[in-house]
């Protein structure tokens, strides 16, 4: 996995709804583009809204808070959904 | 205040010149015209509402006229004012009736913003409403009308209005749009229905629309808790089917079906929130009248709906 740092962008400003069946509702204030997401997903989003910046590596811990995931697939759906997340213009990735 | 069934002919240039005052709760309505057939459309579907009296403040105002161009005299057309402006082109003079309610439909889904508003036809049944989301063509109001003739309350047939605070549904129950195919299917489905004249060749094909029923304009004042979100559509010959739907697609489709959803901003998205996490939601299909009527029958209110 490269290690990168990940921080929410500066404009984005995020609700969240509650997590309902698996999935939750985020909400960017900034444009009001409203996005059904997956817990986790919002799991990432909740650690980046409390933190200013996260090590992927921090980010793939607080997921994997319990050791009990496959931590392989983990790094690969946890890509997929920071390039997502870029894409979308919620989070910057500042260093690589 | 008085009601609307005193319409005379003679009165139509009183109309031209000062208008009528319709109160379509809750809005206030001032519409100035002397278009017989929009004249004779106010009678046939608006004469139970309260006409509030001249004087009375009006939330809008908006006039149906002949254009004054030299067009006029070789293919007739009529064009829709909001308080001075022309916001839409001219349409063929046949089509005054049906544009006047479209033009209103763009009056309150443009400016009343102290309501979340979401493109959906609303019933209502012992104080729980069913949130009937889905885009143009899907059945939408032929399942709305099929229900307001089988018991149900008309909350609106096309605009869901949600008070942010209350979360709750302010109704504004006005004639139910029908179009093509979906005119002779509630003809036939409800033979007492009022339905008007019949317009051909507009925008949305044959057009007509459906009388709301008296109960519903007379508890035009009461609001209704948000039970069921769903998603309705027609499919030929399809066996009829309630299907839950997730919560957060809900949200980003009611979003999506929103007219002013971005311009609330944060005020919006919580009242979204706040309605989907206490309704029950589903994708519906159906293909028989009947066999909807009996599926909404069998709806369960959610807890929170009954406590209220």
């Amino acid at each position: 996995m490269t290690l990168r740092v990940v921080t929410l962008c500066s404009a984005a400003r995020l609700k969240m709804s509650p997590l309902w069946q698996d999935e939750c509702v985020v909400f960017d204030a900034a444009s009001c583009n409203t996005y059904a997401v997956p817990k986790l997903s919002a799991q990432i989003l909740e650690m980046l809204q409390a933190e200013k910046a996260l090590k992927t590596s921090t980010i793939l811990a607080g997921i994997n808070a319990k050791g009990d995931l496959d931590e392989q697939e983990l790094i690969r759906v946890l890509d997929i959904t920071l390039e997502e997340f870029q894409r979308l213009g919620l989070i910057e990735i500042i260093a690589s | 205040m008085s009601s609307f069934n005193s319409f005379d002919e003679t009165l139509s240039a009183q109309f031209s010149d000062k208008g009528v005052t319709l109160e379509l709760a809750p809005f206030v309505v001032r519409i100035y015209t002397d278009i017989p057939s929009v004249l004779a459309g106010l009678q046939l579907y608006y004469s139970e509402y309260p006409v509030p009296g001249s004087s009375a403040f009006a939330d809008f105002h908006v006039s149906l006229r002949r254009p004054r161009s030299a067009y006029r005299w070789f293919r007739p057309q009529v064009s829709f004012e909001f308080d001075g402006t022309v916001p839409f082109k001219p349409l063929p003079y046949e089509q005054a009736y049906p544009m006047f309610e479209w033009g209103l439909n763009w009056c309150i889904a443009n400016h009343c913003h102290r309501f979340l508003m979401i493109h959906a036809a609303v019933v209502e049944r012992e104080g729980c409403a069913a949130i009937l989301a889905a885009p143009p063509g899907s059945g939408k109001s032929t399942l709305c009308a099929a229900l307001v003739s089988r018991g149900w309350r008309l909350l609106s047939d096309e605009l869901a209005l949600i008070d942010p605070a209350t979360l709750r549904i302010t109704p504004i129950p006005r004639p139910i749009g029908l179009k093509n195919d979906s005119i002779e299917i509630i003809r036939h489905f409800n033979p007492s229905a009022v339905i008007g004249p019949v317009v051909k060749d507009t925008r949305k094909g044959t057009v007509t629309h459906m009388k709301a029923p008296v109960g519903s304009i007379l508890r035009s004042r009461e609001t209704a808790c948000p039970a069921w979100v769903i998603f309705p559509r027609y499919e030929r010959d399809a066996a009829v089917r309630l299907r839950p739907h997730s919560k957060a697609r809900t949200v980003v489709r009611l979003a999506e079906n929103s007219f002013n959803y971005t311009l609330l901003g944060a005020i919006g998205f919580d009242a979204l929130i706040g309605i989907v996490d206490q309704a029950e939601c589903y994708e519906f299909t159906y293909s028989k009248l009947d066999d909807a009527i009996s599926i909404f029958a069998d709806l369960k209110a959610p807890p929170l709906c009954q406590a209220r």
